[in-house]
């Protein structure tokens, strides 16, 4: 019983000192964002600003108001600036809603069509089924750069340029990697389970809805959440396919508020990255809670 | 629905886990619909009753809100007048969006391309050939600068308008030079003034320099590799002694020759004065470009190569400097200079291109006017200007001299308003506006597979930078590939039957 | 009743109606421009003039193509050593957090958050990350007392700096570890402890067998990824650095189409891609079938 204790103590130590090493560059991003723009340098380690007790005056003025022209200590005015979320320009709540239009239309769409087709290539054994697979797992492979132009034509010619419909519709019709991710899940689920209800007189339809979904649910979340990030990160599709700003997602939308000449003051740009990554994380977190303590329902442990 | 083995034995705890979780789910379900119904949308309506042409471009920032500023101007006046609306649209890689879309047949009406977008762009029949609509405006060639109406000029045929030029200078901090007086005054050169050839550039390069304990450099005098890793304008260098991009009598580009050679020679002997390794060190700790730790405004690098609107940038970071602008040193002291300019096209295909040109024309041919733009704040002035430190009432100015003044770049215009250059936001525009206009003037080639030649050059440079490379032989083998790259392309213009560049 | 059910195959028409989303999404938004792209392999197109054909041009080319064969190396060498380190990595991390330590919900989080963050903060925070002077990594190293190299700007160090950064982004296989970890019975575990096997034997015998499909697909995908890494690379060490020792694939072909111009040629260059990833996944799956085993007893 001691050594287990140990080797678990052991084990807590490695992982809490190898998690820290993956969270420090973005502890430095969210230090970096609550810092004024003085503070900011990329010389030395400091995680925090010059006057930790103010952090929650520069949270405020990075992320929400922006500071006006002020004096400094050594009576020189120097220049103010907007706040990320007060931006003139970008408006990143706007972007907000845009993304989260497009997560619910792509992730539903995605979700339930990588599953059904999921099923056909697996629990069905028909003829053709591993060469479309392998035609599946293949498109995978293609690097965008090479259909990029002819994709934008087909969505030129069906009216679709400006509007949201190429970043979500496409969805609906699935995609192999969340395929191929389902098809090894599935393939997990005994078939004894499937041919005996096949035997008691159950579609494919109800052994799908019955059986499989509920014992794949850590999958599915698993794709839902994957695709969610893609969407959420995704730049290059509303890059080509939206035409006004009040459209942008926030992936663009932070690529725009980067490319400013010579770039956007560290401290803000930090601060847009982080709001950014916020709700893809809760999502995430969200996400592992229920994939982990709902295992206990799925039937298949113990 | 099959039983969940032990559902009725869990336990509280995980009970209540699980009703905590789908408590967390159905607020987050809940967040989502309020912001999709009741979330913020356009906050941008477009006028119904008129035509709506579309403007792709890259300003963000105060420059985009300036631009913004200028077309509500048209919007209400000219616009309202003529049914037109121009619809401001910002975009991140512009050259990449557009290309995209022309090639999809759904481009803009308008777009702000790259300087060296216009020759590839508009060699592959992407733009729309503005010569004939300039004539019928009265707009003749010399009504532009030199320098950059050839800069959006291809096959001797105008498929741009120069919108906000700019042309490069040195840019030095006074007080640095005073500090190093002596040193200076020891290797025969003058503090009072900045350095005429690249000779003495080197020679003020040597002598100012601090390092720390360690042996780290902590100042230079200058660094080729600002802002960023080789720079925005690292290409320059064999210009300084009398290079040329394009050489028409053999037609190729003289990468392996004299003036080449000399420039990127002079890099490596600078980096080989301090070691290699140390000034890559020193260069990668240099900070942020656009920010109060821009190595000029703390007093790290004490001359850096920049255009006009640097001024702007020293205002706003560090208004206490004591700087001075000159031409940036060549080989001989000729006042040769990099320019360039921002481009505004209309693309082949476009929804309204009469209707977009209304608005090219107004921007040039407009009498003076006076715009209030919220972008300035208020030390440098919403309805005032500053000539000669005194206030003066804001000049009328005609449209794009309203927008290069605000830009803190060049104008355009053969003849500038007196008022522009009088009270131009940088004190020192009448150096930038010297060299732009002399005959020492040089800019990119208008070439169409520029940039790939281009990219050619770039890794020579980068190699020549970062590794001890012989800089003959590097830029030996660099010839090859572009002569090669150059054979390429002038097949692929001969099989459209047209020629190269 | 006993109905006379069909075989629990069935029909090669129920099979295409399971998967007609896919299959109705590749024909319209893949087969075509798939199809076109084959085609403008063999031709001249800047994409903003009609095509031209050229026949074997562009494939000559390639094979004179100094930049071509640059890259398909570099772009080996890391997916040769990205790849492994990765999957052993992310399978080392799913076990570790699979024991139920304490705090396990947030060195998840922690090592999973990377995979969430958008490139450009990715891109921007490494960048100070690898700076030769100031950098996190070389002020570590210092302090062991090492002379940290100029990881962006060193010919010699590019590489290496893309295989680091790899290795902290295997949140998103760690986290399809940690599912398939889930599905494993217990009482599997239970019965070879009490058959007296050691922890390592329950790892070799029990763990890595019963989640051998979720590696199966770790690998496919990492093959894939690791061959057509960009956007980072592409932000971070522009035109693949000194030497272009760390100019990829996908790189080259990303400014062969849009900044050259060139897509004909880049078309080409997507085929040879596809089809070296797509030799790489068959074989692949041809030893896969030795150590992957699917519960559900057949594939």
């Amino acid at each position: 019983m001691r050594r287990s204790t140990l080797s678990r103590a052991v084990a807590t130590a490695v992982v809490s000192v190898i998690s820290l090493c993956y969270l420090l560059p973005l502890a430095w991003m969210i230090g970096t964002s609550l810092k004024p723009q003085e503070d900011v340098s990329t010389t030395g380690l400091s995680l925090l600003p010059e006057h930790p007790a103010r952090i929650g005056q520069y949270a405020y003025e990075n992320y929400y108001a922006g500071r006006p022209t002020f004096v400094d200590d050594a009576g020189i005015e120097r220049a103010g600036y907007e706040g990320v979320l007060t931006s003139e320009n970008v408006h990143f709540v706007v972007f907000l809603r845009n993304t989260v239009i497009i997560l619910v239309l792509s992730v539903v769409g995605m979700t339930l069509s990588s599953a059904v087709c999921a099923y056909g290539f697996s629990k069905i054994r028909w003829r053709g089924r591993n060469v479309l697979f392998l035609v599946a797992v293949a498109t995978m492979m293609i690097p965008f750069p090479a259909v990029m132009i002819p994709t934008y034509f087909i969505f030129k010619h069906l009216g679709w340029i400006g509007t949201f419909r190429p970043l979500w519709v496409p969805a609906w019709f699935g995609n192999a990697f969340n395929i191929f991710l389902l098809r090894q899940f599935f393939l997990q689920i005994p078939d004894d389970l499937c041919e005996a209800a096949r035997l008691d007189g159950m579609s494919h339809w109800a052994i799908f809805w019955r059986i499989i979904v509920p014992l794949s649910k850590p999958a599915l979340l698993l794709v839902a959440l994957f695709h969610s990030i893609f969407v959420w990160n995704d730049f290059i599709g509303p890059l080509i396919y939206l035409n006004h700003q009040d459209q942008f997602t926030l992936a663009l939308g932070l690529q725009c508020y980067q490319a400013q000449h010579g770039g956007t003051p560290w401290n803000l740009l930090m601060a847009a990255c982080t709001l950014v990554t916020g709700p893809i994380l809760l999502l995430f977190i969200l996400t592992q809670r229920t994939l982990i303590d709902g295992i206990a329902t799925t039937g298949l442990k113990g | 629905m099959p039983i969940p083995a032990g559902a009725s034995r869990m336990p509280v705890a995980t009970r209540v886990k699980h009703a905590a979780n789908t408590a967390l789910w159905v607020m987050i379900v809940l967040a989502t619909v309020a912001l999709i119904a009741f979330g913020p949308r356009s906050t941008h309506p477009l006028p119904k009753d008129r035509t709506v042409v579309t403007y792709w471009e890259k300003w963000t920032d105060f420059e985009g809100v300036q631009m913004r500023d200028l077309i509500q101007q048209f919007n209400q006046t000219v616009g309202a007048q003529k049914g037109v609306y121009v619809d401001y649209v910002v975009t991140t890689q512009i050259d990449f969006k557009t290309l995209v879309a022309v090639a999809g047949g759904n481009p803009p009406d308008l777009v702000g391309l790259f300087p060296h977008n216009v020759a590839s762009f508009a060699a592959r029949g992407a733009l729309e050939d503005l010569t004939p609509r300039l004539d019928a405006a009265g707009i003749g060639r010399d009504m532009f600068v030199p320098i950059y109406q050839y800069g959006c000029t291809y096959h001797d045929r105008m498929y741009a308008v120069p919108l906000t030029p700019w042309s490069l200078a040195l840019y030095y901090n006074k007080d640095l030079f005073e500090e190093f007086r002596d040193a200076l005054a020891a290797a025969g050169v003058d503090a009072d003034r900045a350095p005429a050839t690249l000779e003495e550039l080197a020679v003020y390069c040597r002598v100012m320099y601090r390092e720390d304990e360690r042996g780290n450099l902590t100042m230079m005098a200058f660094v080729p590799g600002l802002p960023e890793t080789l720079g925005w304008y690292w290409h320059t260098w064999p210009l300084w002694y009398g290079g040329e991009f394009w050489d028409e009598d053999r037609g190729r580009v003289p990468i392996s020759s004299e003036p080449f050679v000399r420039g990127l020679q002079w890099i490596r002997d600078l980096t080989d004065a301090f070691g290699q390794n140390r000034v890559l060190r020193f260069e990668s700790g240099l900070a942020n470009f656009n920010s109060p730790d821009n190595p000029f405004m703390t007093g790290t690098v004490a001359m850096v190569q920049q255009g006009p609107w640097f001024a702007h940038m020293i205002q706003e970071y560090a208004p206490e400097i004591n700087y001075g602008v000159a031409p940036f040193p060549t080989g001989d002291g000729s006042p040769i200079s990099y320019n360039g300019q921002d481009a505004l096209a209309i693309p082949v295909g476009a929804a309204h291109p009469d209707e977009a040109w209304i608005f090219i024309q107004w921007l040039y041919t407009a009498k003076p006017i006076h715009v209030r733009s919220k972008a300035r704040e208020p030390q440098f002035g919403y309805d005032f200007a500053y000539q000669n430190g005194a206030r003066v009432p804001m000049p009328a100015l005609r449209p794009v001299e309203w927008l290069c003044w605000n830009h803190y770049k060049n104008s355009p215009l053969a003849e500038p308003e007196p008022a522009f250059l009088a009270t131009h936001p940088n004190p020192a525009i009448a150096v930038h506006e010297r060299l732009a206009r002399s005959s020492f003037a040089k800019t990119d080639p208008r070439i169409p597979d520029w940039t790939e030649i281009h990219e050619e050059f770039k890794a020579a440079y980068r190699d020549i930078w970062g590794s001890p490379v012989p800089v003959r032989e590097r830029l030996k083998d660099c010839q090859r590939s572009v002569d090669t790259l150059v054979d390429l392309a002038r097949r692929r213009q001969e099989r459209y039957g047209l020629e190269f560049p | 009743m006993i109905r006379r059910t069909r075989h629990a195959g069935g029909t090669t028409w129920t099979g295409l109606a399971w998967i007609s989303p896919w299959l109705i999404g590749f024909t319209c938004f893949t087969l075509v421009p798939v199809g076109l792209s084959a085609y403008l392999s063999f031709c001249q197109f800047n994409a903003l003039r009609p095509p031209v054909f050229t026949g074997t041009e562009n494939l000559r080319t390639l094979l004179h193509d100094p930049l071509f064969a640059k890259v398909l190396w570099n772009t080996a060498i890391y997916a040769l050593v990205a790849l492994p380190l990765g999957t052993v990595l992310a399978l080392f991390y799913a076990i570790l957090l699979n024991m139920r330590l304490p705090g396990q919900v947030l060195w998840r989080a922690m090592i999973f958050l990377p995979t969430l963050v958008p490139l450009v903060a990715v891109a921007m925070v490494w960048q100070w990350m690898f700076n030769g002077r100031f950098g996190l990594i070389n002020q570590a190293l210092a302090h062991l007392g090492i002379d940290g190299p100029n990881w962006l700007s060193d010919p010699n160090w590019t590489m290496a700096s893309m295989v680091v950064l790899s290795m902290w982004a295997v949140g998103h296989a760690m986290v399809v570890y940690l599912a398939g970890l889930q599905e494993v019975p217990r009482a599997l575990y239970e019965a070879a402890e009490l058959d007296g096997a050691t922890a390592t034997q329950r790892l070799m015998m029990v763990t890595l067998p019963m989640i051998s499909p979720t590696i199966f697909y770790n690998v496919i995908v990492g093959i894939i990824v690791s061959w057509q890494i960009f956007v980072v690379p592409y932000v971070m060490i522009p035109g693949g650095g000194p030497g272009r020792n760390a100019y990829f694939y996908t790189m080259y072909l990303y400014d062969t189409a849009f900044v050259n111009h060139r897509f004909g040629y880049a078309c080409l260059l997507s085929w040879v891609q596809l089809v070296i990833i797509l030799a790489l996944t068959a074989l692949a799956a041809r030893v896969s079938r030795t150590w992957v085993h699917y519960r559900g007893a057949e594939r």
